[in-house]
């Protein structure tokens, strides 16, 4: 489904705002899942809009959303903006010369998806797959919450509990690794399939030039559908949030202007951090490419996505015992949390930037290398401007992933030290619904308002040589 | 203006820590009222830290152990007591309150109380179960309910069959099961739900509805008064072993059982208070149930993982 919304989107993208449209994709990723499912509840839950549409045609829709539907139906929802927002990446970076071609050869619309569009998608797929897969495994309230019953509870539901209610560490640990081993099963299937191909025309990659066209009615349509679909869990949080009388009341509240604030350092913080460790990360990658040694590099990725298999939960607690026993610190607070935040998000910026950063790599490096140019002069001449809008992606996403965040912020977080997220959860645990609708409207606007500003003023940033 | 007397109290004065719940601690809740009256002649200062659910404190103090910073904690139920303790990071706090209910323990002392209870829409549901007999036969219902492996109402909801049905609880749920639309990790995504009318029922607190009339001038939501009883929960404090302030602490144990704190439990922690004193008018409207059911913390603790498992085995 990713796949089919990415294209059309990448087709369609001269359509104004489009752009936008799909950098926001990444923001349903990120907000947290609570939200989400409230909002998935909204709309098809027995009492949500869905369920009141189909009522207009005297047809009761019930509860369908519980059992494994359910489930998937909310995993669907939550990841697959996400998948669109990558692979899209990986069809920008088809370059312009192939499409002149296709187009030269008059090739129809399928064969260009096979013969174009599905390589560069298809080089991204074991990732993705790798991601949602593990994403899907370390589920936890939806998982609860649409399951309808304890039958379908995850291995993170149980080191929750073991953790957090049975005070039993070592079995905490124990489930853990059976997590770890599942997950590396999965990601030595997925990976080894990762067949590292670039060939490349030309680095021409000026827009093609689609327009509007009646022609494409259908697809417009397609496209439609699909926003809404993306979108309705958000579009409910919008509406309520804007329409409720207590909208001002909280924007000005104590409580709700200190947890912007933190929300704002940890956001910016843990963006920062993340990709320029990211960044460190691809370069280390490099290396084996150059030895070309794929088994390494495999090995290497597959590091990097081990890291969104250990629980977050565990992690922070973890590092609570560590700071506590070595350190004697009991409240390391705000650049703990970004620290962790920014280790955590490191496998998504690393996806977000990796497909474009390799294949500048195979493009450019014997050039390069012929040239002299080497080190911060090469990265800033020839990388930088390449992978600019990937690095900038990816800065944002870690950003508001951080910023989303309840996990870690809920184990180092006090009462005089929230973010937005922790806030609504806060709200929402002493009845007051209402007011966490309002600052989960908040929240969306603030990851809104982030994104275009950093957006904006990040791809105005000319690094030179100095 | 305010803050600068504070500041220069601060040097000189000593800091009472409690490690309470973040409902308690936040500014909405209790926490900031009980600080200002408690302050006022201790010569001290009062600071709460707060964990985002009960669940989580008795985590965050063996994870601590005697390093802790903490004086007091506030925000346990009677089901951890025997848990808390074993862990022997409690003191006996040696007072002796009088309290409207019973209440035996050298480590713990309650602040509040309350009964699970289903809570529902009196607009919506017109005819509601007037026992959990019933509610388990009839088949119009559709009830949320909390996971016991992750919520305290959720194992209280576990505990409250176990006591009313002993060794055929098994059975009992596997037909109340059919009632149950979901379960979810916590007390909000339940109640959140119940507000969005995903459900009839929803399990909470028989004084939830009076947070609605209190804040939101809203009455139709009531609770089910269930013939054969209600499951109760009592919330605790204790003092540390690792405490260096253990006079202060004791001082605030007995501060608990004061009017000035009780005060503020039912207005703002949504619970009963542990002495007589005039409750707000919207709990007038409430049915307080006048059997409680309870099970004994160590029996709790003792059979808690087979009664989860069996809750689990029946169910899948």
């Amino acid at each position: 489904m990713g796949t089919l919304f990415a294209h059309l989107l990448f087709k369609h993208r001269y359509i104004y705002g489009i752009n936008i449209f799909t950098n926001l994709l990444s923001i349903t990723f990120v907000i947290p899942t609570i939200i989400i499912v409230l909002g998935i509840i909204s709309v098809y839950g027995s009492s949500g809009y869905l369920s009141s549409i189909f009522k207009f045609i005297d047809y009761e829709l019930g509860s369908f959303i519980y059992g494994i539907k359910g489930i998937i139906l909310a995993h669907v929802l939550l990841n697959f903006p996400f998948v669109t927002r990558i692979l899209f990446q990986s069809l920008q970076d088809i370059s312009e010369d192939e499409w002149s071609l296709a187009k030269h050869n008059g090739l129809s619309n399928f064969v260009v998806f096979k013969t174009i569009e599905w390589p560069a998608i298809k080089k991204n797929i074991p990732t993705v797959l790798t991601m949602v897969f593990i994403l899907c495994f370390m589920s936890f309230a939806p998982v609860l919450i649409f399951g309808g019953g304890p039958n379908y509870s995850t291995l993170e539901v149980a080191i929750y509990q073991a953790l957090l209610f049975e005070y039993d560490f070592s079995k905490a640990i124990n489930l853990s690794f059976v997590q770890l081993i599942v997950c590396l099963i999965f990601l030595s299937m997925f990976l080894l399939h990762n067949k590292v191909s670039f060939f490349v025309l030309s680095e021409n990659r000026k827009s093609i030039k689609n327009s509007y066209s009646l022609n494409y009615v259908h697809e417009y349509f397609l496209i439609f559908i699909f926003f809404i679909f993306a979108f309705s869990p958000l579009l409910v949080i919008i509406t309520e949030g804007i329409s409720s009388p207590l909208l001002v009341k909280t924007l000005l509240s104590n409580s709700f202007l200190k947890s912007l604030g933190y929300t704002f350092i940890i956001s910016i913080g843990s963006g920062f951090l993340s990709t320029v460790l990211t960044l460190g990360l691809l370069s280390f990658g490099k290396e084996f490419f150059v030895k070309k040694s794929l088994k390494k590099f495999v090995l290497f990725e597959t590091y990097i996505y081990l890291l969104l298999v250990f629980s977050p939960v565990l992690i922070s607690s973890g590092f609570f015992i560590l700071f506590r026993k070595y350190f004697n610190i009991l409240s390391p607070g705000l650049g703990l949390v970004i620290l962790i935040n920014a280790i955590f998000t490191i496998p998504l910026s690393y996806s977000l930037i990796k497909s474009s950063f390799y294949k500048l790599f195979f493009e450019q490096d014997f050039l390069s290398k012929s040239i002299g140019l080497t080190g911060l002069n090469r990265f800033l001449l020839i990388e930088w401007p390449t992978i600019k809008i990937p690095v900038i992606t990816a800065f944002i996403v870690t950003s508001i992933i951080s910023a989303s965040d309840l996990v870690i912020i809920s184990f180092f977080g006090t009462n005089n030290f929230s973010t937005l997220s922790l806030l609504i959860f806060r709200l929402m645990g002493s009845y007051r619904f209402e007011e966490s609708q309002v600052v989960s409207f908040l929240f969306l606007l603030y990851c809104f308002i982030y994104f275009i500003i950093s957006y904006k003023l990040l791809t105005k940033l000319k690094l030179r040589i100095i | 203006m305010l803050l600068v007397p504070n500041l220069l109290f601060a040097e000189t004065s000593k800091i009472l820590t409690i490690y309470t719940y973040d409902s308690f601690a936040a500014e909405w809740g209790p926490g900031p009222a009980i600080k200002i009256a408690f302050e006022k002649d201790c010569e001290c200062n009062v600071e709460f830290v707060a964990t985002s659910n009960a669940a989580t404190l008795l985590a965050k103090i063996q994870l601590e152990g005697s390093l802790s910073n903490a004086d007091i904690v506030l925000g346990l139920d009677q089901n951890f007591i025997a848990e808390a303790s074993a862990t022997e990071l409690f003191i006996e706090h040696q007072i002796k309150p009088s309290l409207n209910i019973t209440w035996e323990d050298n480590f713990f002392t309650p602040y509040d109380y309350g009964f699970f209870s289903f809570i529902y829409d009196k607009t919506k549901l017109i005819k509601p179960p007037k026992s959990m007999a019933e509610l388990i036969e009839r088949d119009d219902i559709k009830i949320i309910v909390q996971d016991p492996r992750t919520s305290t109402p959720g194992l209280g909801l576990l505990l409250w069959i176990k006591s009313l049905y002993g060794s055929d609880a098994a059975k009992i749920w596997k037909k109340l099961n059919l009632k149950i639309l979901t379960y979810t990790p916590g007390w909000s995504e339940a109640y959140g739900m119940f507000l969005k009318n995903e459900a009839d029922m929803v399990l909470s607190y028989t004084t939830s509805p009076a947070y609605h009339l209190m804040y939101e001038n809203e009455s139709k939501y009531k609770s089910a008064s269930f013939s054969e009883g209600h499951y109760m929960q009592i919330e605790v404090a204790g003092i540390l072993r690792s405490s260096k302030n253990y006079k202060l602490a004791q001082k605030f144990m007995n501060f608990i059982s004061s009017k000035e704190f009780q005060i503020e439990i039912p207005k703002k922690n949504i619970m009963y208070p542990i002495v007589n004193i005039d409750l707000p008018v919207a709990y007038q409207a409430l049915t307080k149930p006048t059997n409680g059911l309870i099970l004994s913390s160590g029996m709790v603790t003792k059979f808690k993982k087979d009664w989860i498992n069996e809750w689990l085995n029946h169910l899948q």
